[in-house]
């Protein structure tokens, strides 16, 4: 029991933090189109935010974890003017080889302001419990929920307000968004700070788990891939649950069976999906899609 | 007397590549004016209207209200009033019937429209239990509906109309224009139609197009009157063209 | 103290380079009469003098990326410091070291190895990762002799990576994993668990420490292999936990080796469990905390802060960090170059060469000689971490050929 509970909440937090990456990754392609090979290196920046305000100016969490979030969004606008909007129009192939030197880019130019050393950053919530035998530390916990209120958030705001209609109509299509008044160009502009202030929130969270050094994004990345094909990419939903999903059969049963490949299980998974149901488990009919 | 225009298309020129698509139209729509631009598969309807709401490169002067939109963004030009329902009504699959409606609420912005959510199922009375239903699970004929309705609520101020009866049974047909009859008390339309009967039944003006150039205009009167000639041009026209398929998938249709 | 006097601020004659004949410890295998006829000197060569046989460059492939961040600049500050402490010492720049960045895969390093190689430099320090070294056939054609800050068996002789042209300056992974081993059993620890990487070349130095443990009567509680970017160790710390192992041959990658500390401390084990890190550990101990810190220690090639403190200062001075052993070889390597122009009077390649392979140079990390294995590294330590700085535990001899334990 105490190792079923240990495995679960390690599945839990890696699944959620999947599924926040996912979503970062869906809402932008959904408005944009566009494949951000970037994302991982934004999950590292967010982290390395975190620890230059927190570890290198002292400040509390709150308000680090927030300016964090401001700067993100910020670095995604940036990022979506000065190198993806002169590329509108242009093949998506294009396009995804210059999200791929972007990530370059940040990763490099994030060595050279923090340093290629790995750093530590302690939890907010630094305390440990034991549940049913298992050592569950706090910080597990604080993961989990702030993730599935950010992801309820992120749906409701997607189902309800208008600006979370606009964008599923700029998904749908663009063209006849435009047609129906809506700032299709602001809107794209505004998913990359929201899907970069994501994966900034994504880094901030797994930050105090491990060590934070430049490759700490990439992993998360892949299995948000993972997450976003299982899911159907069409669905916040369906990609949430994918996201959960692979990181309680990477923990869980990878603790259990095969325990020493049980980082390529999102993948097995991924490839039986593509195989089974090409678009996605939770996906519809092609134009049924539903972000 | 034709009242002030509200859309004035002067000199009007579009170019596919080599292809002219559009050789120098003008046509004008008043306030309070149903204008019908009438012309056979491929004379260049299609693009002209895309040209008015800023969607399609061209060379020529198209001012509405005052508005250069040869130099404006299709949103803008929609937020300014000017709503286009284009060629096969392009629902938002992924959108519900309701959403699609709000949606619109975009094109409004901060102006005040005459036509609010209740008055669009007053119209079309069959979309009010259809509300939760996903826009593509929609009939031809209600897709038609929800599309002017959805453009209704972005507080139009001169309607573009693509083709609203292809593909739809003469029963909808008569249900659309019907609307369309009370629709134009309120605002004023172009309408382009290849189905003359219908348009010339809903229009106070016409113009003709064929192969991209206005080759006829005048009166729903005098049109009319002069069917026959009227038909030799619905007639003729670039047959060469596939791009009426667009119409004819009644789900995702794109213009040309 | 081991004895070393290559120093910033010591008298360019000292800076001559003790051979064999005047080391404490001649490498088993080797006698003093044959190190001496290698040689052909017993007393300390003028480094300087070097400086007759013509300019002296060195090409230093520098990785600027890969999974041990960190090394990089560690290995390339390494022969910065030599090359500027000679250069002064000398009073005139007798060597000059070039650099080309590379990364880690093999094309690059292809393309980056035919580039040193056409600028006809004296050696070239190649990158600090093993799997380059399948690529060793490129330095055998290219004529330029060079010394790798790494250790793999396969490049030995009689390997299928082996060239007579490349030398390796550290211990080589299967004999690190026999240091593990010997390390647990004579540290009296009973009960252990191992947690090996996976990486290309399948090697992680566990295999060879499994036998040595079972051999010393400890008990192998469970094995874990995992990708060299793995973040949860939930599983083994679980079991850890479970069948109360007391120590962890943690034979993984630099995050890796954080994220199992974290882990391990997150469980409460700290303190109930030691952790024996690979040798990357001393580059990355900072990011733990003071109470994982304490629960760990590891192994490298070296401890330059105590085995060469002038040296190992002089390097905190110029580069406000700690002298690890990854900087030590590439300093010792532009010392060994110097060295070996010096005795053979020449910058030809194949003197050059000749000079390498009868190297007795006490350098920081070691005192490097080849027995004809080409492995030129004879001496490994344990070190702690307590109280944040590296501390050395113990120390082991390798045999001549740098292919085992000394006697074990
Ligand atoms: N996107 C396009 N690319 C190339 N040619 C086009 C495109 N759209 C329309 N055309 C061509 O322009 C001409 C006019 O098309 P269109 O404006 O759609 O006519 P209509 O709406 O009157 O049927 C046709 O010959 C058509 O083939
Ligand atoms: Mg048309």
């Amino acid at each position: 029991m105490a190792r079923f509970v240990a495995l679960f909440l390690s599945g839990m937090t890696d699944g959620v933090v999947a599924a926040l990456a996912a979503v970062g990754l869906l809402v932008l392609n959904k408005a944009t189109g566009i494949v951000n090979f970037a994302h991982g290196d934004l999950i590292t920046l967010g982290a390395y935010l975190g620890i230059w305000l927190i570890n290198g100016h002292g400040w509390g969490y709150v308000p680090a974890v927030t300016v964090s979030l401001v700067l993100m969004f910020a670095v995604g606008v940036v990022m979506e003017r000065v190198s993806l909007a002169p590329l509108r129009g242009k093949s998506v192939h294009v396009v995804v080889i210059a999200t791929l030197g972007l990530a370059l880019a940040l990763r490099s130019l994030v060595g050279i302001w923090q340093g290629t050393d790995p750093k530590r950053l302690e939890s907010p919530v630094p305390g440990r419990s034991t549940v049913f035998g298992a050592t569950v530390t706090h910080h597990r916990l604080l993961i989990i929920a702030v993730a599935l209120v950010v992801l309820v958030a992120v749906m409701g705001f997607f189902a309800r307000t208008s600006w979370g209609r606009q964008v599923r109509a700029v998904a749908a299509d663009r063209v006849m968004a435009q047609l129906a008044g809506v700032r299709a160009g602001t809107l794209s502009m505004a998913a990359f700070g929201f899907s970069a202030a994501l994966a900034g929130l994504c880094g901030l969270l797994v930050a105090p788990l491990g060590a934070i050094d430049l490759n700490l994004g990439f992993g998360i990345m892949l299995n948000s891939f993972a997450a976003m094909v299982i899911g159907g990419s069409g669905s916040v939903g369906g990609v949430v649950i994918a996201g959960v999903g692979i990181g309680l059969i990477e923990r869980v049963i990878g603790g259990y069976v095969l325990t020493d490949y049980s980082e390529a299980f999102p993948f097995v998974v991924m490839i039986l999906a593509i195989a089974l149901r090409p678009q996605g488990l939770f996906g519809q009919r092609e134009h049924a899609a539903r972000l | 007397m034709r009242p002030d225009p509200l859309l004035a298309v002067d000199d009007l020129r579009i170019a596919y590549g080599p292809v002219l698509a559009v050789r120098g139209a003008a046509l004008q729509v008043g306030r309070g004016e149903v204008v019908a631009l009438l012309g056979a598969n491929g004379a260049g309807k299609s693009s002209t209207l895309r040209a008015i709401s800023g969607l399609q490169p061209c060379s020529g002067q198209i001012h509405f209200d005052g508005i250069d939109c040869t130099r404006t963004s299709p949103d803008r030009l929609a937020r300014a009033g000017l709503i286009h329902v284009p060629e096969g009504r392009r629902i938002f699959p992924t959108l519900s019937v309701a959403e699609n409606l709000q949606v619109a609420g975009a094109a409004r912005s901060r102006r005040r429209g005459a036509f609010v959510v209740d008055d669009v199922y007053d119209l079309f009375p069959m979309l009010v239990p259809l509300r939760q239903r996903g826009g593509w699970a929609l009939s031809g004929g209600e897709q038609q509906m929800l599309a002017i309705g959805r453009a209704l609520l972005g507080a139009p101020r001169l309607l573009l109309l693509d083709e609203p009866s292809l593909g739809l049974a003469p029963a909808v047909v008569r249900t659309v224009f019907a609307a369309l009859a009370q629709i134009s008390a309120e605002v004023p339309m172009l309408l382009v139609e290849q189905n003359t009967v219908v348009a010339l039944g809903a229009c106070t003006h016409g113009y003709v197009m064929s192969g991209g150039r206005i080759v006829l205009s005048g009166t729903a009167a005098e049109l009319r009157a002069g069917e026959a000639l009227l038909d030799s041009y619905l007639g003729q026209g670039d047959v060469d063209t596939e791009d009426a398929a667009g119409g004819d998938d009644p789900v995702r249709g794109r213009p040309g | 103290m081991r004895m070393f006097t290559m120093a910033a601020g010591a008298a360019v004659l000292s800076l001559g380079v003790a051979t064999a004949a005047g080391a404490t410890t001649p490498p088993a295998g080797t006698t003093a009469g044959t190190a001496a006829a290698g040689t052909g000197a017993a007393a300390a060569v003028d480094l300087c003098s070097a400086a007759a046989a013509g300019p002296i460059t060195i090409v230093h492939l520098t990785d600027v990326k890969g999974e041990s961040p960190t090394a990089i600049d560690d290995f390339s500050n390494g022969s910065a410091l030599a090359a500027k402490q000679i250069n002064e010492q000398c009073g005139k720049e007798i060597v000059k070291v070039e650099r080309i960045a590379t990364d880690f895969s093999a094309e690059a390093f292809e393309t980056n190895v035919l580039k040193a190689q056409e600028m006809k430099p004296t050696v070239i320090i190649g990158q600090g990762s093993s799997s380059q070294m399948s690529k060793n056939s490129l330095v055998t054609d290219g004529g330029i002799p060079t010394l790798w800050p790494v250790g793999t068996a396969s490049a030995l002789k009689g390997g299928e990576n082996y060239s007579e042209l490349s030398w390796m300056l550290r211990v080589v992974n299967d004999t690190q994993g026999q240091v593990w081993g010997k390390y647990v059993v004579d540290a009296g620890f009973k009960k252990a668990w191992m947690e090996c990487v996976t990486t290309q070349l399948g090697v992680s130095g566990c295999g060879a420490a499994e036998p040595i443990l079972k051999a010393g009567g400890v008990e192998v509680i469970g094995r874990s292999d995992s990708a060299t970017d793995a973040t949860d160790f939930t599983n083994s710390v679980t079991t850890i936990k479970d069948k109360g192992a007391d120590v962890v041959v943690l034979a993984q990658f630099p995050r890796p080796t954080l994220a199992f500390a974290k882990a391990v401390e997150d469980n409460g084990l700290a303190g109930k469990v030691k952790l024996i890190g690979s040798t990357s550990t001393e580059l990355i101990y900072q990011a733990l905390s003071p109470a994982a810190q304490g629960s760990m220690v590891a192994l490298a090639d070296c401890n330059p802060p105590t085995d060469a403190p002038d040296v190992a200062a002089a390097y905190q001075a110029a580069y406000q960090k700690g002298m690890t052993s990854l900087a030590a070889v590439t300093y010792d390597a532009v010392f060994m170059t110097v060295d070996a122009v010096a005795r053979e009077g020449s910058t030809d390649p194949k003197k050059v060469a000749e000079g390498i392979a009868s190297t007795h140079l006490k350098g920081v990390c070691q005192t490097y000689s080849d027995s004809g294995s080409h492995a030129l590294a004879h001496h490994m330590v344990v070190t702690s971490f307590g109280g944040g700085k590296v501390t050395t535990e113990k120390s082991y001899d390798l045999d001549a050929d740098g292919k085992a334990l000394a006697g074990g």
